[in-house]
């Protein structure tokens, strides 16, 4: 009987495990190995052992001062993580929509349809729609400042509105999104009768919130945090390639710019292959940590 | 003691009234864009765009050197005008031009070749007939506007000089129809140059293709895995599960080189199994789906065993119908996921027939530059299928969605 | 088989046979894709693919020629790629790497990067089907590498600078001459640079734009590529006079300023140029047909870079060469001569200048209007200092931009930030000689 559930297993997976094993296993092998070579896809590649990770991670002692031997490594694990501090405002917001979205409204639905706009159309067109909008020149916003007699800045050409402007259009563009649907998914399974006893006892709609609304919705919360951070960390390329081109002076490059950067046009294969598993263990790190602490905090807390 | 006590349904309305301003400001807020995109995609091209005092497109009756699609034609028309061959409404439209224009241009068309500054005099020409005061009162030249373009004039007598260039402008409209492109408060010309200068609908086709293969043979192959992982008693079948699992937290830049690589070696590159199978296989729609199938209640499935069912019949028959919901919700995720993908299509398309509609519009807006109308046309070229597939479907996408993360 | 069948109690035939049917299939039709589709076209049309890089303005002369030559060569089809922007190389290098890099190609700035990667076909010997005597030298020896040609370019681009004639009547300035010197560029900016309507705002500069490293003998690296060279006396005298510009003498819009106008892209400058609100700017003979559009409005002509330590005019080309892999390197040849020849030379004059002199005295000859100074460009064919050729070049020049960015944002002073390129450089030098080794 085994052995014949193992069989017919087999021909189950073996579709999808020919495409895991070809196109995701193998492939995450191949860059580890990868990363252990200098190769630039037009000559032999070469083994040089951990050289790559020690150009990537090291640092010197020059002049008596500390220097990392990549500073832009940093920099840019800099800039991914700045933009992962949009992810609690977007969330903050889409929890705040999903509420507000959550009482017997009309047209609920279709503002729900409006919010989920963003979402449905982010890609390359809504980036150029924001390039526009930013303009120095030509763009809305600085349009609709220059008429209350404000000079704006150059959204995307500045170096210090560089990022918040990217952060701005992703908080606008996510706190419709998918996040607010799993929260009104999750409000909507919160019994009724809580909120009446509550009421009852004469908790205001803030305590409700407090001690009802938010230790229920948790486990959404977390769901939702650990899913973000993941896409997180990969986030920022379109942006960067579309919008800014990883500008200015760095200042919108994500790691997965850099590692594209690396990969496709300077064709240093094998160090793109180490900053992309330097990522891999840090998002697995951070991923571990939130199951660590998040994961408890929501079973018991 | 002074306190207001607020009944519960008065406090219901405060909270409702202040809901709405809420929702609105934001509805606004995620609407006001889309609303720029469209009113700017149907701006003429040659619209001075530093002048944003209007919000709505305002109609340029000047002619400028870009609004003429074919110098030749017009000189030769001004030439045959020029020697009382054609109709005597573009011999008077001629002879309104000053003098002196009309002696340089004369030059020009009896030379037969033109210049850079030739076609300044021509500009400057044209321009000099939209101020003139008397041209409609020609029969002749009358009678080449329309009914509804006459009654502007008898309707605004005596014209001022703004109806006078908007008149003069009617009449060299209808003298150059093919020649000099129209002044009008909206059009659709943005659209039809996109779809002329890039090959936009080869693009769309390619999204569509990809996509629905992608979406239909990702829903096929994970239902299939998941079927595995949820029902069947297998070989090491929790830990090649954990395996899958692990991968859900692996970059796509990991996996991006060594796939290039394969693919590579394969010849595939630039070819639709290059677009296609390597997002064929996700760990992600397996993992969900077979949450979804142990949610499933084994009864049925095992009438189905009991009656003589194999394995692939009841996946098949059983499973399969049970579980519509979250097969869509798998579908509605990887499509939208597939016709935004950006970093593999850009890697492995490189010619007009295999780029998708995210790689044709980032070309296309190196193409373009500055040129916001046109920029903002092909984004909504982009976006228009999707947001047509989502409001159809709306209801499917939201819970879909629900689903996905209730389950995952 | 059946013996499983039967002890399963289910059917796995169809299933097996399903699935060995998809796997023949996905294999069997990449295999097809890949292979096939050579044998296939050689006995029915020549198929060449020709990448180019050039705007909306120019890809019409590209179209009408492929369609000549294809009217000509019934027998030859040609699939133009356009692939506009900054882009461009990374796109054919990403296409080298995955094997369908395109048969043709335009070719500038890097031409030594991808002659590095032995991308192109050796046309040394082709070369007597054209008078090569008629072109530049010069142009011609930017396409050579160990002795090999590799490529004929058909235009030259150059750094130029357009001044608007209106501003200098206005300040009653004579128009500069194409012998100027810093000083007299110095004097004329200062007098321009003007703030009209007294708000302690400048609203006109007397200058937009850079001036470049060669006139002051400044380099980035040696001519061989193995030696940086960024912080030098010249490097370092250039970043200063460029500081000051934009913040002692504030001739210059600042780089903030720059940022905040949100400007990057040269061919936005035009607009503003056209408004009056820079009196010169460093435009290219290149962009002529942009800024004949964007700046109709105005009078403005062409004047040479002014001299520092000595004159220099930085200039790229451009050329269509043909790839190494190239399956049909008679046809290509074929068409790249079409590109080379006098008709498409002068056809494109209006964005580049030909490299063939005769046609390059024609078109100036023949040349009326706006800008009545055209023939500097032809001047400048004496003094042109081109695109250094290494085969890093993307790599070494970034590192530059960075330290250049950090200068004029005053993040760093030029010493700290051209020691600092200095040091990325050498180690950037050197980890590339590893890597061909």
């Amino acid at each position: 009987m085994k052995r014949e559930q193992d069989i017919t297993a087999f021909v189950f997976l073996s579709p999808n495990i020919f495409g895991f094993l070809v196109f995701t296993l193998f492939p995450v092998l191949a860059a580890f190995a990868l990363s252990l070579f200098r190769w630039d896809i037009f000559h032999a590649p070469k083994f040089i052992g951990l050289q790559n990770y020690f150009d990537l991670l090291g640092w010197v002692f020059e002049d008596k001062s500390f220097q990392w031997i990549d500073p832009d490594f940093w920099k840019f694990l800099g800039n991914t993580v700045f933009y992962l501090f949009a992810i609690p405002l977007s969330m903050a917001a889409s929890l705040f929509l999903a509420i507000i979205l959550n009482q017997k409204l009309r047209c609920r639905i279709f503002f729900r349809t409006v919010f989920f706009l963003p979402t449905i159309s982010a890609s390359v067109g809504l980036l150029i729609l924001w390039k526009y909008l930013y303009n120095g020149d030509y763009g809305l916003f600085n349009f609709l400042l220059s008429n209350i007699g404000i000079d704006g800045p150059g959204w995307l050409t500045d170096y210090h509105w560089a990022k918040p402007s990217i952060m701005m259009m992703m908080i606008w563009g996510g706190m419709g999104g998918v996040a607010m649907v799993i929260y009104l998914a999750g409000l909507q399974n919160i019994p009724r009768e809580l909120y009446e006893a509550a009421e009852l006892d004469g908790a205001n709609g803030w305590n409700q919130f407090c001690h009802i609304t938010w230790p229920m919705l948790a486990p959404t919360t977390f769901f939702i945090f650990v899913t973000s951070i993941i896409a997180g960390f990969q986030s920022g390329f379109d942006a960067a390639y579309i919008l800014t081109q990883g500008g200015p002076a760095g200042a919108t490059t994500t790691l997965d710019y850099y590692i594209y950067n690396h990969a496709f046009v300077y064709f240093n294969m094998g160090y793109a292959a180490t900053i992309a598993v330097v990522l891999f263990f840090i998002v697995f790190c951070v991923t571990m940590i939130n199951w660590r602490f998040g994961g408890r905090k929501v079973h018991y807390g | 003691m002074g306190k207001i006590v607020l009944t519960r349904s008065r406090r219901r309305q405060i909270v409702h009234a202040f809901s709405y301003t809420f929702l609105i400001t934001v509805g606004v807020t995620m609407l006001f864009p889309f609303f720029w995109m469209l009113i700017t995609s149907v701006k003429s091209r040659y619209a001075d765009p530093l002048d944003l005092n209007k919000l709505l497109p305002e109609t340029v009756w000047q002619i400028s050197a870009n609004d003429i699609r074919n110098w030749t034609e017009i000189f030769n028309k001004l030439n045959r005008a020029d020697r009382l061959m054609d109709s005597s409404a573009l011999k008077t439209i001629w002879t309104a031009m000053d003098p002196n224009e009309q002696r340089k241009i004369g030059s020009v068309v009896t030379r037969g070749k033109y210049g850079e500054e030739d076609k300044k005099m021509l500009v400057t020409g044209l321009n000099q007939i939209l101020l003139n005061e008397k041209l409609w009162k020609n029969e002749e030249v009358a009678a080449v506007l329309r009914p509804e373009e006459r009654a502007v004039i008898t309707n605004s007598s005596p014209l001022g000089k703004e109806n006078r260039i908007k008149i003069n402008r009617m009449i060299i409209d209808a003298l150059f129809p093919e020649e000099i492109q129209k002044a009008h408060r909206y059009h659709w010309r943005n659209y039809r140059t996109v779809f002329v200068e890039i090959n936009f609908y080869r693009a769309i086709l390619n999204s569509f293709f990809v996509t629905l293969m992608i979406t239909v043979g990702q829903v096929f192959t994970s239902s299939l895995a998941a079927y595995a992982f949820a029902r069947l008693n297998f070989f090491a079948r929790d830990h090649i599960f954990l395996g899958y699992l692990a991968t859900l937290m692996v970059p796509g830049t990991v996996t991006m080189i060594p796939v290039f690589i394969i693919l590579r070696e394969l010849g595939w590159i630039n070819t639709y199994y290059a677009l296609i199978i390597p997002p064929l296989f996700s760990a992600y729609g397996t993992f969900m789906l077979r949450q979804f199938f142990l949610s499933l209640p084994r009864a049925v499935e095992e009438a189905a065993i009991l009656d003589g069912c194999n394995a692939f019949r009841v996946y098949w028959h059983v499973i399969l119908p049970l579980s519509k919901p979250g097969l869509s919700a798998l579908a509605i995720l990887t499509f939208i996921g597939s016709w935004r993908s950006f970093m593999w299509p850009l890697i492995v398309s490189h010619s007009d027939n295999m780029y998708t509609l995210p790689i044709a519009l980032s070309l296309f807006q190196s193409f373009y530059e500055i040129e916001w109308t046109l920029l903002m046309a092909g984004s909504i070229i982009m976006i228009a299928p999707m947001l047509l597939v989502f409001i159809i479907g709306q209801r499917y996408f939201i819970e879909g969605i629900q689903l996905g993360a209730v389950n995952g | 088989m059946r013996y499983l069948n039967a002890k399963l109690g289910i059917t796995l035939t169809p299933i097996l046979f399903g699935l060995a049917l998809l796997v023949v299939l996905i294999i069997g039709w990449g295999y097809y894709h890949s292979k096939g589709k050579q044998s296939q076209s050689e006995d029915e049309k020549v198929r060449l693919v020709l990448a180019i890089n050039v705007s909306h303005r120019e890809r019409p002369f590209f179209v009408e020629t492929v369609d000549a030559f294809m009217k000509e060569h019934p027998n030859i089809e040609v699939e133009i790629r356009n692939i506009a922007g900054v882009r461009y190389y990374q796109k054919i290098l990403i296409m080298m790497a995955g094997k369908v890099a395109p048969d043709l190609m335009w070719m500038g700035q890097s031409f030594a990067e991808f002659a590095y990667k032995g991308a192109f076909l050796d046309i040394t010997d082709r070369l007597k089907d054209i008078p090569t005597d008629e072109f530049l030298p010069q142009a011609l020896s930017w396409y050579r590498m160990n002795g090999r040609q590799y490529g004929v370019p058909y235009a030259i681009h150059m750094r130029i600078f357009a001044y608007n004639k209106k501003l200098f009547d206005e300040a009653g300035i004579t128009y500069p001459s194409d012998d100027w010197d810093f000083d007299e560029f110095l004097e004329i900016t200062k007098k321009l640079t003007l703030d009209k309507d007294g708000d302690g705002q400048i609203d006109q500069y007397g200058f937009r734009g850079g001036l470049h490293r060669a006139t002051f003998g400044a380099e980035i690296f040696s001519d061989d590529g193995q030696l940086a060279l960024c912080n030098t006396p010249e490097m370092l005298n250039f970043f200063q006079t460029r500081l000051d510009l934009a913040f002692k003498y504030k001739v210059q819009p600042t780089m903030e300023l720059r940022n905040q106008e949100g400007r990057n892209s040269p061919i936005e400058m035009y607009a503003p140029f056209a408004q009056g609100r820079y009196a010169i700017i460093d435009g290219g003979n290149g962009d002529r047909v942009v800024m004949l559009e964007k700046c109709a409005d105005i009078d403005w002509d062409y004047v040479l870079c002014p001299k520092v330590k000595r004159q220099a005019q930085w200039a790229s080309s451009a050329a269509i060469v043909i790839s190494a892999d190239t399956r049909h390197p008679d046809e290509s040849w074929e068409l790249c001569k079409v590109f080379i020849g006098d008709k498409f030379q002068k056809s494109m004059a209006l964005s580049g200048m030909p490299t063939n002199i005769n046609v390059a005295e024609e078109v100036i000859a023949e040349h009326r209007g706006t800008p009545s100074n055209l023939k500097a460009v032809l001047k400048a064919y004496d003094f042109l200092y081109p695109t250094p050729r290494v085969p890093n070049l993307k790599e070494l020049e970034a590192i530059y931009v960075d330290a250049e960015e950090k200068i004029m944002l005053r993040m760093a002073t030029p010493r700290d930030a051209l020691d600092d390129a200095q040091r990325k450089m050498t180690l950037a030098i050197k980890k590339l000689n590893e890597r061909n080794r």
